[in-house]
């Protein structure tokens, strides 16, 4: 009996591990959000870009997007909470949006088209994968590895 | 009475054919068998993937050349029961000593070597004798403090290379005017002084025969030297200290002694090392002298007590082989060059086997 | 009488009494302020207490000082390359890459451990070379296997070739998310709170562990193999133990190290790391047979104080900043050989005078047979 019943912490523990483990998986994961303000056209419809956006995360303002403008921001999770303050065009009054958008696992980077989403389009409308345009040429530099064998080279 | 000897067999299956090679590979040491086979692989395989095969057995004769002294600087002291070398910094610095005190007073061409090993000889017999009253000081524990004892004194010339008033302009820092290069060419000094006499090139096969014959007649010293009254006393020390001492031997100088000749003979041994590599490497070279000298020893069939001029032939040997086949071999056999990493694993492999093989003889 | 104590007392802390003269000497020198040297003290004991504190559990067992720990960090460092290519950032990040280098960890441990049973009495240069043997797998691992055997997903830390890791991999996404929790700044110093809760807990952690029964244990086996072994504990087995927390720790250790520095080379980050955590810690007036947290927490910052003045204060003595480079790391070489020396001579003294002992009770015994 003795020996079952250390089996049984030992299991419990190293499932709750795990469990951790799964669940550092999902609120860690990282992502990078790119905001577009840019006119956008999807399945004949026409989205146009607006004067100004300004983005509050978390109660904190994190930047005015004007017309043609991108910035980014990160997210740590799969859902993430915002706030829109629209300026339709120079002079208007600001319109006031929350949104609460959730970013699909495998993708580290994500646009999100800002009058597609003020203007209620589906998600994969508004929402799209990044891809990363800067393709890196690969200098002879980076190939070299430096190791350091027999542990001499003080790094500190 | 006490001086009989008794030797017993303790194979127990001699009779058939299985156990004589189980008790062939075990003196032998599996170990060192696989390292065998594997070199041996590495030969055959070497014009197979478009390398001469005499031109890779002159790169490992002439790398066998370079390290075969460092390598023998191990022998004294382990025979003494002292452990392995892992001081050997410490010689190599006497070496560097020498060589640099050589160039700066102005000698030329081969005298450089001959004047190098004059010079390095009072520090070797210096640096060993306080270095022998040290590990006297701290009978079991050599090995790790024989480690920071070499790390320590090449941290502390790697300021005194910078502060020691040299003055030959080939050797120090061009806009400085002091301090010495990190490394330092020996063209026009004893770049070849060993390796380049009496060269034999036959085709692809090239014989450095000077060095050869400087590791031999240093190897034969060694030899004879381990045949005297002294040397058999200094055997007895490292494998049976009580019996020593009922003898009459006076255990802490048989021991200091060791640890001089082994200093000095890595004074030379670096030198040696030198010759043939065309340059001084000052400052953190030293540090990545001793493990390779110890692994090739251990490789060799040498033991933390118990180490022959043939364990440092075959050894070295068996190192270095491995050291200049597997880039060429490997590399163009996988397109991936894995062979610093399978170095670094075989090697100090070697030296964790024997460091974790029961000692024949508890102190 | 009281001259007496205070000759022993210089005697038993050479170590720390020299380098506060050292750094007496030397901070005037290096002419850096008072808050800088604050500030910079706060960081390095937040980065590199847990690291060192990962030594005393073997040193308990009498195992000396754990050469291996190197081990342990490579666990964490491979536990942060795969966290960072999954892009999991921050604190989650770390617990991650913490319960990844766990494994790895226990399974380094108990191979050094076994080694190390098997090369009694020469612990700490099995240890030593260890490192350099794991060091080699590490490579093999990390150079050729990640990316080909192990999926590696991201080209911003794949060497160009397609396979192995790059020289550096950046933290940025976890670079001081510990620190940062809870960080109190006064003036220009920052205190990162939550690693120091971090220690703390450690510190409990390691006093509540040797009132344990396997601390206990531990104590026994490091104070005598054999007499432990005749009252019924399994020596071999407890000297793994303690070598496997160790490695575990500093595996943690390392990512709480690595969070700081925000950026982890990949093949050279471990390999001074065990050399200097054992230099502070006997700086901190250790022994290869004992040592405290107090030792702990001394030793980090006086052996940190040098670290940060010796390049400066070296220019304005004598010129030349790698002088005084050189000069700390001669000093850590040579703090090391010291106490490796002075536990040496004072283990033989021992042996000796139980000798004695023994010849005279001997001598008692025949003396009081004859009569």
């Amino acid at each position: 009996m003795k020996i079952s019943k250390k089996f049984l912490y030992r299991s419990i523990s190293i499932l709750v591990i795990i469990l951790l483990a799964f669940f550092m998986f999902v609120i860690g994961r990282g992502h990078t959000i790119y905001f577009d303000n840019k006119t956008f056209e999807s399945q004949n419809l026409t989205y146009n870009s607006v004067y100004r956006v300004d983005l509050m995360v978390k109660g904190e303002l994190k930047g005015q997007i004007f017309s043609r403008e991108r910035i980014s921001d990160t997210c740590m999770g799969q859902s993430f909470n915002f706030i829109l303050k629209v300026i339709e065009s120079r002079g208007d009054e600001p319109k006031e949006y929350e949104f609460k958008i959730r970013i699909p696992y495998s993708w580290d980077g994500v646009v999100i088209n800002l009058p597609a989403l003020i203007n209620g389009a589906e998600e994969n409308v508004y929402m799209s994968k990044f891809i990363p345009t800067v393709v890196e040429t690969p200098s002879l530099e980076d190939d070299v590895v430096i190791t350091d064998e027999f542990m001499i080279d003080p790094v500190l | 009475m006490g001086k009989t000897i008794i030797k017993t067999d303790l194979i127990d299956d001699n009779n058939s054919f299985m156990g004589t090679v189980k008790s062939a590979v075990k003196s032998f040491g599996l170990p060192r068998l696989i390292i065998s086979l594997f070199l041996l692989l590495m030969f055959i395989l070497a014009p197979f993937v478009g390398a001469n095969f005499f031109t890779q057995l002159s790169n490992t004769l002439n790398r066998f050349s370079w390290n075969a002294v460092l390598v023998l600087a191990m022998v004294p002291m382990i025979h003494s029961g002292c452990g392995l070398n892992f001081g050997l910094p410490l010689g190599i610095i006497a070496g560097l000593l020498g060589a640099t005190l050589s160039i700066e007073l102005g000698f030329t061409g081969a005298t450089t070597f001959w004047m190098a090993i004059l010079l390095a000889t009072p520090f070797a017999v210096l640096f060993g004798t306080l270095y022998g009253f040290l590990l006297n000081k701290i009978k079991g524990g050599e090995m790790m403090i024989a480690t920071y004892v070499g790390f320590s004194a090449v941290s502390l010339m790697c300021m005194m290379w910078l502060l020691l008033p040299y003055h030959s302009p080939n050797m120090v820092w061009g806009y400085a005017g002091t301090g010495l290069r990190t490394t330092i060419s020996l063209d026009g000094y004893f770049n070849q002084a060993l390796s380049g006499f009496l060269r034999i090139n036959i085709g692809h096969l090239s014989i450095p025969t000077g060095a050869l014959l400087f590791f031999g007649i240093l190897a034969l010293g060694i030899w004879a030297f381990l045949h005297t009254k002294t040397g058999t006393a200094m055997t007895a020390v490292g494998s049976n200290a009580k019996f020593a001492r009922a003898c009459g031997v006076n255990i802490d100088r048989v021991r200091a002694l060791s640890v001089i000749m082994s200093t000095w003979l890595g004074a030379v041994g670096i030198l040696v090392y030198e010759q043939g590599f065309g340059f001084i490497q000052l400052y953190n070279a030293p540090f990545n002298m001793a493990l390779p000298a110890v692994s090739a020893i251990l490789i060799g069939g040498a033991t933390v007590n118990k180490a022959s001029i043939t364990n440092v032939i075959i050894g070295t040997f068996l190192f270095q082989g491995i050291v200049t086949m597997t880039p060429t071999v490997i590399n163009s056999m996988i397109h991936m060059d894995m062979s610093e990493v399978i170095r670094v694993i075989v090697s100090n492999g070697m030296i964790i086997y024997a460091l974790t093989r029961k000692s024949e003889v508890s102190k | 009488m009281k001259k007496n104590t205070i000759v022993s007392f210089i005697s038993n802390n050479l170590v720390p009494l020299m380098f506060v003269l050292i750094c007496s000497v030397a901070i005037p020198l290096s002419g850096f302020s008072f808050s800088y040297l604050l500030a910079e003290i706060v960081t390095r004991i937040a980065r590199n207490s847990f690291l060192i504190l990962s030594l005393l559990i073997p040193i308990m067992a009498g195992m000396g000082l754990n050469f291996g720990m190197t081990l342990g960090a490579m666990a964490g460092e491979i536990g942060l390359i795969l966290v960072s290519d999954w892009q999991i950032w921050g604190i989650p990040g770390m617990i991650l890459a913490m319960i990844i280098s766990v494994p790895i960890s226990i399974l380094l441990g108990t191979i050094s451990g076994k080694i190390m049973n098997l090369a009694k009495g020469r612990e700490m240069i099995t240890g030593y070379i260890m490192n350099y043997f794991i060091n080699g797998i590490y490579q093999l691992i990390v150079l050729y296997a990640m990316g080909v055997v192990i999926p590696i997903v991201h080209s911003s830390i794949l060497l160009p070739r397609g396979y192995g890791i790059r020289n550096t991999v950046s933290l940025l996404a976890m670079r001081q998310s510990l620190d940062n929790l809870l960080a109190i700044r006064i003036g220009t110093v920052k205190i990162p709170l939550f690693t120091f809760i971090v220690i703390a807990l450690l510190c409990l952690f390691i006093l509540w562990f040797r009132k344990t029964k396997l601390g206990q244990d531990m104590r026994a086996v490091g104070q005598d193999m054999e007499v432990a072994r005749a009252s019924g504990i399994n020596v071999e087995k407890t000297r793994i133990i303690s070598i496997v927390i160790s490695t575990v720790l500093a595996g943690f250790g390392m990512i709480i190290y690595l969070q700081n520095m925000g950026n982890l080379s990949t093949y050279t980050a471990h390999s001074q790391i065990g050399m200097f955590c054992i230099a502070a810690l006997l700086v901190g007036g250790a022994s290869v047979d004992k040592a405290t947290i107090g030792n702990v927490f001394l030793g980090v910052t006086l052996f940190h104080i040098l670290f940060i003045v010796a390049p400066s204060a070296g220019t304005k003595l004598m010129g030349n900043s790698m002088i005084g480079e050189y000069f700390r790391v001669f000093v850590s070489y040579a703090v090391i050989t010291f106490a490796l020396i002075m536990y040496e001579t004072k283990k033989r003294k021992a042996l000796r005078e139980v000798g004695r002992s023994l010849g005279l009770s001997q001598t008692r015994l025949s003396q009081s047979k004859q009569a």
